[in-house]
């Protein structure tokens, strides 16, 4: 698998690109959105004109009507005549049953035109225009059987509505440049934040580790984006920095075993004496099994930075686990003279990996038999309601000024330089503690030096 | 006592190591180079246990353990593998092997868990309460032990390591297998834990005048014996 990702055809990369693909849809949000005003506001527009016209038409209706009514066919056809010629915009017609004109400014009925007809939208002729013209009309039939048709022109509707209409389109034409001028820039605010990250991540991927995402402190995706690879970045930088004083401290820890195999060998190459040569061998072969175990405790540390081995956690009582490394130590530290005293303050039930953590506190009594000194205490208690394995004993244990040293590097102090494995065997701890969710930490119990690994409570 | 074990590994000098072995401690050693021979060997040989690398080619040694087991050959496989980790261990001890040692060896130490295992294979399932090695008996019922007429008071530790090294009396056993089934740990305790539990059972078990039962076994482990 080689790792450069598939890519689409040239011609239509730039398609994917999220630049226009961002505006792109700004542009097509307010062309939608500009439709749908344009929509809703001449709909809106129209109607209410039409309201206005249907009014005039069919109020000028009810007045003639009311006039033929109470005031005779007389006053009806002067009232017609009247508004026929005195009112520029009106139509009116007063016709027969067959839809003769009787009086009015039309010269027949039109056709179209419905004798109870309420409200209508028509152009017609008037008697004397050269030209058709739009009128919105109401009609009515007289008691008598005549026809009545009432309008009025809608000319100045129509204008009004094309007005609004052209303006509502000129304006939304305007918005859309506008539009994509804040579509370009908020991709180019985006751009100039994400490029901060970018750079960032190419800095470190380019080597210079230290390098870190700026943050403006404002909270925002950005930021929170930006601090999330900012505390990636101090991860792997401590993760490198763990590697390196591991590998440096099994070079180093590796090199002493090695320099007195090789001088052992050389001293076995000049000696003739069997029983000599047998001292050697046997010695070499110490020596080489020593390497291997420090092989092994850095694979294993390793194995368990990487996470594998959490799905071997079992339900384990700590305090029966502390008792049994307790009993397979005690006749190795009474025979060098000192004391081992397991002591369960807080019973504590916990998932863990039974074999490393196993290994881990036989490597602290393993610590403490090397460089500490008199009694140690192994130790099970509570604090915060996580558990509290300790190991503590009376030995001058590691300065106060140089415990955050001693964990950051986990290397062998100078002072007990020449006793190997210590920095290999205290990493184990810490990553068997890590492992588990806790912490490896230095601390006193009743002014005793003591190291101490700190494991959540869960479940 | 000689036996038939089948040999699976790729590697040839530590084949070559392995079978000489064998065959200085009257073994009789057949050897497959890759999975899919030995899995066909294995089958129809009719061995008395089998050693069986775990990285091999063509054929994976867990695979072949699995087709061993699924066809309900039940020879006694110890797993060799570079693998060391506890991990490893356990999922090659899951796997169905009978034991599983890390390289480099001593060979000494695989002979021990050989024979330990063919032993274990031969001996049946009756269970015993006694147990006897010269003038040393074990009673499992009462939990007591008596060396001549002198009883002697043991720790319950020290009572299920001296029961361990009785019930393999004769036979080599090698520190990690005294940690593997007394103590119930496969780490490495690195330092010499086990060497001063069994020099305190030997101040307890072989007194003065009496004739020393636990040997020390040069680079391999103890015997317990006359």
């Amino acid at each position: 698998m080689s790792g450069t990702a598939v890519r689409p055809a040239r011609g239509m990369r730039w398609l994917r690109s999220s630049h226009v693909r961002f505006i792109g849809l700004i542009l097509l949000l307010e062309i939608l959105f500009g439709a749908a005003l344009l929509l809703s506001v001449t709909q809106l527009v129209r109607a209410d004109l039409d309201v206005a016209d249907s009014a005039i038409a069919t109020q000028g209706r009810d007045t003639l009507l009311a006039i033929g009514r109470d005031e005779g066919d007389g006053a009806l056809q002067r009232a017609i005549t009247e508004r026929a010629s005195g009112e520029k915009d009106a139509v009116v017609l007063l016709a027969d049953q067959d839809g003769k004109r009787i009086a009015g400014n039309l010269s027949v009925w039109p056709p179209n035109v419905g004798i109870g007809t309420h409200w209508l939208k028509i152009d017609l002729y008037r008697i004397g225009d050269n030209q058709p013209a739009p009128f919105g009309i109401a009609a009515a039939q007289l008691p008598d059987g005549r026809r009545l048709l009432v309008g009025q022109r809608t000319d100045d509707s129509d204008q009004i509505r094309r007005t609004v209409e052209d303006a509502l389109f000129t304006a939304l034409l305007m918005a859309l440049p506008l539009a994509l001028v804040g579509a370009w820039l908020v991709v180019h605010i985006i751009d100039r934040r994400i490029a901060h990250i970018a750079a960032a991540a190419a800095g470190v991927g380019a080597g210079d580790i230290d390098r870190r995402v700026p943050l403006d402190g404002s909270g925002d995706s950005f930021d929170v984006l930006g601090g999330a690879i900012n505390t990636m970045l101090d991860r792997i930088g401590g993760l490198l920095l763990e590697l390196r004083t591991v590998t440096n401290s099994i070079a180093h820890d590796l090199r002493s075993p090695l320099t007195r195999m090789r001088a052992r060998i050389d001293r076995a190459m000049e000696t003739e004496e069997p029983e000599a040569l047998r001292g050697a061998i046997d010695g070499i072969s110490r020596e080489a099994d020593e390497l291997l175990a420090m092989l092994g405790t850095a694979l294993e540390i390793s194995r368990m930075e990487a996470g594998i081995g959490r799905d071997r956690f079992a339900r384990t009582d700590l305090g029966a686990m502390l008792a049994d490394i307790g009993e397979l130590y005690e006749p190795l530290v009474d025979e060098q003279g000192r004391k081992l005293i397991v002591s369960i303050e807080t019973p504590a039930s916990l998932p863990v990996h039974r074999e490393l953590l196993g290994q881990a506190l036989s490597n602290l009594i393993d610590n403490a038999l090397k460089y500490g000194a008199g009694g140690m205490t192994l130790y099970l208690a509570k604090e915060n309601g996580q558990a509290l394995i300790g190991l503590a004993d009376e030995g001058p244990g590691i300065p106060v000024e140089r415990e955050t040293e001693a964990l950051r590097r986990f290397g062998r102090l100078d002072s007990s330089r020449g006793i190997a494995g210590a920095g290999l065997g205290l990493s184990l701890v810490a990553a068997v503690a890590r492992m588990h969710g806790g912490v490896l930490r230095f601390g006193r119990r009743d002014d005793l030096f003591a190291v101490e690994i700190l494991l959540p409570v869960t479940g | 006592m000689g036996r038939k074990i089948l040999l699976v590994e790729d590697d040839h000098t530590t084949a070559d190591f392995i079978l000489k072995g064998l065959t200085e401690h009257g073994h009789v050693g057949d050897h497959s180079a890759n999975g899919r021979d030995g899995l066909f060997m294995a089958t129809d040989g009719g061995y008395d246990a089998i050693i069986l690398d775990r990285m091999l080619p063509g054929m994976d040694g867990l695979a072949v353990l699995a087709a061993l087991r699924a066809a309900g050959i039940e020879t006694p496989v110890i797993l060799l593998s570079a693998l060391g980790s506890v991990d490893d261990r356990v999922t090659g001890l899951t796997a169905g092997s009978d034991d599983y040692l890390v390289k480099p060896f001593a060979f000494a130490e695989l002979l021990a868990r050989l024979e330990l295992l063919m032993r274990r294979r031969g001996s049946g399932t009756a269970v015993e309460t006694v147990l006897a090695c010269g003038s040393l008996r074990m009673d499992l019922l009462k939990r007591e032990v008596q060396r001549g007429e002198r009883r002697v008071d043991l720790q319950p530790r020290e009572f299920r390591l001296l029961e361990f090294l009785m019930r393999h009396a004769g036979q080599v056993v090698t520190r990690t297998m005294l940690l593997e089934s007394v103590w119930d740990y496969h780490f490495d305790p690195g330092t010499n834990v086990i060497d001063v539990h069994i020099s305190r059972l030997r101040r307890k078990i072989d007194g003065e005048g009496d004739l020393p039962l636990i040997h020390t076994v040069r680079g391999a482990g103890y015997r317990l014996g006359e």
